[in-house]
Order: structure tokens, then sequence, then C-alpha cells
């Protein structure tokens, strides 16, 4: 079994070169309202839907810090732990942004994980299919979006 | 993906807390998939840490991936929990094996046939030990096979007869860290070639990276000066990797030459191995 | 950039065939000062680099071979050169086959003794 799960799979072949490359723990490719497409490394649900409404709350914040500050949005962003790491970035794919959600830990670095982010964020963009772009999700069907994406992510 | 995988990994996700992880980690390593099979036996060991069959499970991943220590401390807590765990009693015998340890690794195979006397692979195993043949003993439980057995540092094929340093400061390994021949001594004299093994695996797959994205080509040698030492390591054919330890008063120079020179033997020895 | 960072980094890029030096910061992988040829990826030099460098140590460490002072790698289209110096840093330079090896060494040691300093 690889741990790495995809609700679109076009996601899937990038994802899973990433995380080998950079050597994360986990993964999330979201959109900005935190709706997972793909995943590595989650065992349940639970601790995915978490790190998917933060990462992506953590990044509706530095946008909005960014737009006071007359930048468009900022680049990526990094927090460094003791024994882990996270990279957060945004990604602009013919599917519309998608925010990637990076953990690691000490068996590799910023350095590499920044390397290889790029070559992830463009083969996003590459593999994306372009006559799909996504429709904005409304309130009201983010539920329902929500649950079948934990329903394929996790094979309930 | 495989139906088997496939289906394990729906049986598991349907309910988290099954013990068919022990199932899908063992698929997951046969099919080489050793980081995967680490994860999930790892996860389902938080869920279930007095579960026998997981650390015996685990003990296995890590012995493929060459941390013998690791498979050590998952065996050792197996038969903590289950004394009686067969696995894992086959386990701690191919490793007092490994580590030449031949009167503790034939009292562990006795007691694995004392409790299945139907065990063959058990009683060829223990027939190797006592016969001391390298190559008789049954693989590891669980453990892939590797083409050159390896073998305790007295009974490793002697590949560099006549070098300076062939059994102490030179060393044979395939690509998954597991020594072929020669051997590595600590400042006590004691072997420390599986140690040093596991950690040169690492070191080949970062250089052959970083030659690779850096556009260098085809890496050749890596040569490290240090405090005690110098260290040459340089691959060899398909997949092997030699290291070389020369002391700080040999100029690096000759200690290249020298390292090509034992690299030359090696290739011999592995081209006649049909490796 | 301090002064005499850069300037360590002028006399190594001053020897043949050196493509680029740069100081980096051996935890994290990335570039802290550098002076590098067009073309040369710098943030790959560094991680690369970074990465290549905690597993020798580890290697050495293993092997009883104690502190790394200096490591080549050796490729059939280039040489990567690094030396652990104080504070978490790593001087690196990236060179083609041509590099004058013993020259690029001893100012890259020189330099790393000097931040130790």
């Amino acid at each position: 079994m690889s741990t790495t799960t995809v609700v679109e799979a076009w996601t899937e072949a990038p994802l899973v070169r990433y995380v080998g490359q950079a050597s994360a723990r986990l993964v999330v490719v979201m959109t900005p309202s935190g709706q997972v497409l793909a995943q590595h490394g989650f065992a349940r649900a639970m601790d995915l839907m978490s790190a998917a409404a933060l990462g992506a709350a953590i990044m509706a914040s530095s946008g909005a810090l960014a737009q006071q500050l007359g930048e468009q949005a900022f680049g990526a962003l990094f927090h460094a732990g003791v024994h882990h790491g996270i990279h957060l970035a945004l990604c602009h794919t013919p599917r519309g942004g998608l925010i990637v959600l990076t953990v690691f830990g000490r068996e590799t670095s910023i350095g590499l994980v920044e390397l290889f982010y790029e070559e992830f964020a463009a083969a996003l963009k590459s593999a994306a299919p372009v006559d799909q772009v996504r429709e904005p999700v409304l309130a009201k069907d983010f539920e329902a979006d929500l649950n079948r994406s934990l329903t394929s992510l996790f094979r309930r | 993906m495989p139906d088997d995988i496939r289906s394990l990994t729906s049986a598991l996700a349907r309910d988290p807390k099954s013990l068919v992880y022990v199932d899908l980690a063992e698929a997951l390593r046969r099919r080489g998939q050793r980081q995967e099979a680490l994860q999930v036996a790892l996860q389902g060991l938080t869920r279930h840490p007095m579960h026998a069959d997981g650390h015996d499970c685990l003990a296995r991943i890590y012995a493929d991936l060459g941390d013998l220590e690791r498979a050590r401390l998952a065996w050792s807590k197996a038969l903590e929990i289950a004394p009686d765990h067969m696995g894992s009693l086959r386990g701690v015998a191919f490793l007092l094996f490994r580590q030449g340890d031949l009167a503790a690794a034939e009292s562990a195979l006795q007691k694995v046939i004392a409790r299945a006397p139907w065990d063959d692979g058990a009683r060829r195993a223990l027939a190797g030990v006592r016969g001391g043949r390298v190559g008789a003993v049954a693989p590891a439980p669980g453990a892939a096979a590797a083409r050159a057995v390896p073998a305790p540092a007295a009974q490793r094929p002697v590949v560099f007869d006549g070098f300076d340093g062939a059994s102490a400061d030179i060393l044979l390994l395939d690509q998954r860290g597991l020594v072929l021949s020669g051997g590595l001594t600590d400042a006590a004299g004691k072997d420390a070639s599986e140690l040093a093994a596991a950690a040169l695996a690492g070191v080949s797959g970062e250089a052959a990276r970083t030659a690779e994205y850096l556009a260098l080509g085809q890496w050749s040698a890596i040569v490290a000066e240090a405090e005690h030492s110098n260290l040459v390591v340089a691959p060899v054919g398909d997949g092997a990797l030699l290291l070389v330890r020369r002391d700080r008063s040999m100029a690096v120079g000759l200690a290249l030459r020298f390292a090509e020179r034992a690299r030359g033997i090696a290739l011999a020895w592995l081209k006649g191995l049909g490796a | 950039m301090s002064e005499p960072l850069q300037r360590a980094l002028d006399r190594i890029s001053r020897v043949r065939g050196v493509r680029g030096s740069m100081w980096v910061a051996a935890e994290d992988g990335i570039p802290v000062a550098q002076l590098l040829m067009e073309g040369v990826k710098g943030k790959a030099v560094a991680a690369l680099a970074a990465s290549l460098a905690r597993k020798v140590s580890g290697a050495a460490a293993a092997t009883g071979a104690g502190r790394v002072r200096f490591v080549q790698m050796e490729a059939a289209g280039g040489t990567l050169l690094l030396a652990p110096a104080a504070q978490d840093l790593l001087i690196v330079a990236l060179a083609d086959s041509r590099v004058n090896v013993g020259l690029a060494r001893l100012e890259m040691i020189r330099a790393a003794e000097a931040a130790l300093a």
C-alpha cells in the first residue's frame, strides 16, 4: 500500500514523486477552502480534516496580512519546530489555486523540501486537466464535498 | 496496485483498529516497499502496542532495511510479550548468527526446533551453524534473500587478500547496506561492519541524487578527510559499494589509488559471482 | 553579506574550474551567501550539499573516522567540494572536471577554519 491517496487522479504521480524526493512525512494538497484533493501519510480522517482546515486558515490569514502590506500573496511559509517543520505554499494550476501543506522531520531539511516543492508545483500545474475549472464551492455544497473527499481518501 | 494490497488496504481503511495491518505490512515488505511497510507497522503498533506479531513484522522490516539494532529491539519486545513466539525466536537466531555468536544462535535455533520439530528451515539453519558453513543458514525469517549471504566477520568471503587492512579497513556492501565482503573494525578492534554498511548505503543514494540533480553525470568516488582517518567510498558494478579507510598519514591521492585497485578486485569478484 | 564570508567566496571562485561557491546553513540546506556562475542553481546546490554532508558525517561517525573536515565528490562531469565550518555553516564549491582540487581544498579549509576562529 502506498499511504498516498488521492481524490483527483492527476495529483497522484506528482505527489508520490514529491514525497519520495523531499522525504516528507505528511502532505496535504487542498483547495483554499480546505477541501482535500490528495494526501500522504495520514492514517485517520480526523487528523487530515484538522490539518487541512488549519492549513487553509493559516494561508487565508497570511493572505490577508499580505494584502494589508500591499503584496499580492506570500509565496510560502515555513515554520521550524524541534522535531518537525512545516512548509505551506500556494500554487496555481488550471484547476485553480491549490495549497500544499508539507510536514517533514529531521531526516530532511527545509532546503530540500523547498527545492522539490518547486518541481512538485510545476508538475501539478502541468498535470492538471485544463478543461475542468473548479467551480467555487458554496457553503451548502461544502459538507457534501468534504464527505465525498474523505470517503475517497479513506475508502470508507 | 496489486489485488492483495488493494484488498488489505481497503480492509484496514474500513477498520483502522483491525489487526490486518500486519498482513498489509508484510505484503508491502515482500514487494520491497519497505518504507510503506514500516509506516503501516508503526501505525498499527500505536494502536496495538502489545501485539507480538506486529513487533515481529516490524523487526523483519528493520532487518530488510539493514537496521539490525532496531530489529533486535523489536524481536526482543515480541518475545517479552510472547516468549514462545516462533517468528521472533527465528529472528533472534538470525541476528545472533549475523553477529557471529554461533553458540547463542545454536541455542536459539534449538528452542525453535523444540517448539516446532517440523520446522525444516530451522533444522537446516542449525546444521549450518554447527557446521560453521557460510550460506548454509536459512534466510532470516522474512529478510530479503541476498545473492551473497551476509556472514559474520570470520566467515566472509576473502576478496581483498593481500591488501593492507583487508578485514579491518575495507568493506564491500550491496545497495541495501548489507555486507558482502571485507570488514571494518572500531577503535577497540570489534567488528563494526554492519553499522558502517547501513550508514554507507545512505551516502550512496545521496551521492547519486546529488550528481543527477546537479547534472554532474555518474558519481565515481567520495573522499572524506576526517579527524582520525580518510575514507574513500566508490560504487562498484551495479549497485555495490566499496569503502576504504586509510590512516590520515596516507596522502589522499594515494588513498584514492589504493581504493581504485581494491575496486578492481571487488568488481572482478562480483562478476565471478554473476552479481 | 559579511566581508570575511564574501572574501572567502571570492578566493575560492578564482580557482580554476570552480563554477560557484557558497556558504550554506548546514541544518536547513539554505544558502547564506553565494557567488555563482550563470546556470548554477544555488538552491539545489545548497540543499543537496547539506544533505550529502550530513550523510557523510554519519558514515564517518559509524566508521570511527571522527569529525569530517573536507569532502570531495567526484563525478563524470564535475566535482562537488564541501567543508564544514563553525556555527552550523558549510562552505561548498561546485566545479568542473578541470578544477585544481588541491588549491580549492586549501582555500575552503582556510575559509572554514577562519569561520571557526
